[in-house]
């Protein structure tokens, strides 16, 4: 990349303000993962796997194939920014109860689908819901049923704000 | 290589006809940013419309629907208005890749890009969907089936862009219905798609036979001279098995890793009869996958 093409834009990623630097065209994951968020992870490349997944103004994007300019002036969420203090979210200790993963590198991607699902609707979700939430994220290790459990678990209890919007 | 943000359509017009050949216009990026990633285009310049907030728009007007440009696949599979008007499309955009493509993939990108692989042309072509192309002091509507030409090709010239599409209200007693069948994973591209529309008389003759097959050639692809044959038939299996048979003996399919051209042919006949058939004998209008 040549150098002149390095631009910065300003976006709040995780709820602080950040500079992310990087050509318009870098993909947003370069970036991300270069500002130190690892949850965010490359497989594919084409959009299509999910492991990768952040929320652009709150809905799931695939970073792998999102601008860097994209961003600009947005509001990015990574898993980084489920927990507040410490605390897992819901989602994520519902996770651990249901045993969703074994070997977890495609957990962080579930998590942000999933939470946006939550986010964006009421009451329990049925299996349909959960499918349509979750669509577009390939688990090689098997635990889609365990992962739809987790959600669905959280969906009937409803407990499942962010960490940071709870109090 | 940079990325020009315009804010007004005039200046878009612009700074595409002052960057020449090696400008590309990048909407949502799903299509360009694949392709970039994977060095199949190198374009000098972007000039991207994520500001065109003139153009993610949807009007709905007595006779028709207009979708700006913009208005990313996601918005339109998420309309209650568009579902009861447009159930079909709604429906078959629904299909499209995996949520997180869709919130990012525009209506204006999804014609512009001509990607034969792709569910909503079809089922715009049956539609009788146009196209808003404008340039610096010229702007025409062009007919979908006349916009797309070949494998990721249109109509469009250097400088003109896409701002929006139209798409004419069906009949109140037409039917739709688009099939999707997918060879592969169930996120995956058609490998044979049929949208089919069927429109009746009182007596219940056919009026109005419509059919374009999807992911299969190099634009949606029609037979004209079957679907109009239609035209005073009863809408039963014996019409239905003539178009069928029109389809599969003139499409020429292209053979990939979704299917063998051979397998493609076998196929769209098959659906061809099962679209009219669900079309004209369903009591919901809509997109399946199979």
């Amino acid at each position: 990349m040549d150098r002149t093409d390095e631009k910065s834009f300003s976006c709040v990623v995780n709820g602080e303000y950040t500079v992310l630097t990087g050509a318009d065209t870098t993909p947003a994951i370069v970036a991300l993962r270069a500002h130190g968020l690892f949850s965010v992870r490359e497989t594919c490349g084409i959009g299509v796997c999910g492991t990768c997944t952040v929320l652009l103004d709150g809905e799931p994007v695939s970073a792998c194939i999102l601008p860097l300019y994209a961003l600009d002036g947005r509001t990015v969420q990574t898993a980084e920014g489920l927990e507040e203090g410490g605390e897992l979210s819901d989602l994520q200790q519902q996770f651990i109860a249901s045993q969703a993963f074994q070997c977890s590198f495609c957990t962080p991607g579930f998590l942000m689908s999933g939470q946006a699902l939550l986010d964006g609707t009421d009451g329990p979700l049925d299996d349909e819901a959960i499918e349509d939430g979750l669509q577009g994220h390939l688990c090689r290790c098997g635990c889609y049923a365990a992962i739809k459990e987790a959600v669905r678990e959280c969906s009937a209890a409803r407990t499942c704000s962010r960490a940071g919007a709870r109090g | 290589m940079q990325v020009l943000r315009p804010q007004t359509t005039a200046d878009t017009l612009r700074l595409l006809a002052d960057g020449g050949e090696d400008t590309k216009i990048i909407a949502g990026g799903t299509a360009l940013m694949l392709m970039m990633r994977n060095g199949l285009v190198m374009p000098e310049q972007l000039v991207s419309l994520d500001r065109l907030s003139e153009l993610d728009r949807v009007t709905v007007e007595p006779d028709a629907v207009r979708l700006g440009a913009l208005v990313s696949l996601r918005s339109i599979e998420r309309s209650a208005e568009l579902a009861t008007v447009l159930p079909t499309l709604s429906a078959a955009v629904g299909l499209v890749a995996n949520h997180r493509i869709r919130q990012r993939a525009t209506i204006g990108g999804c014609v512009s890009e001509a990607d034969y692989a792709s569910d909503p042309p079809a089922v715009l072509t049956t539609l009788g969907c146009e196209v808003h192309v404008v340039g610096i002091g010229t702007q025409r509507w062009i007919p979908l089936s006349e916009f797309l030409v070949d494998y990721y090709q249109t109509v469009l010239q250097p400088g003109e862009l896409v701002t929006e599409v139209r798409i004419p209200r069906p009949s109140p007693t037409a039917r739709t219905t688009y099939l999707k069948y997918i060879s592969r994973s169930a996120e995956d591209r058609p490998c044979v798609g049929v949208a089919a529309h069927v429109d009746l008389d009182s007596s219940g003759r056919c009026t109005d036979v419509r059919v374009a097959v999807a992911g299969a050639t190099a634009t949606p692809f029609t037979v004209v001279a079957a679907t109009e044959a239609c035209r005073g038939a009863k809408p039963d299996k014996t019409a239905w098995d003539e178009v069928a048979a029109a389809y599969s003996a003139a499409i020429s399919p292209i053979g990939d890793a979704r299917g063998s051209a051979a397998y493609r042919k076998h196929v769209t006949g098959e659906l061809v009869r099962r679209a009219l058939q669900t079309a004209s004998t369903g009591t919901e209008n809509g997109a399946f996958r199979l």
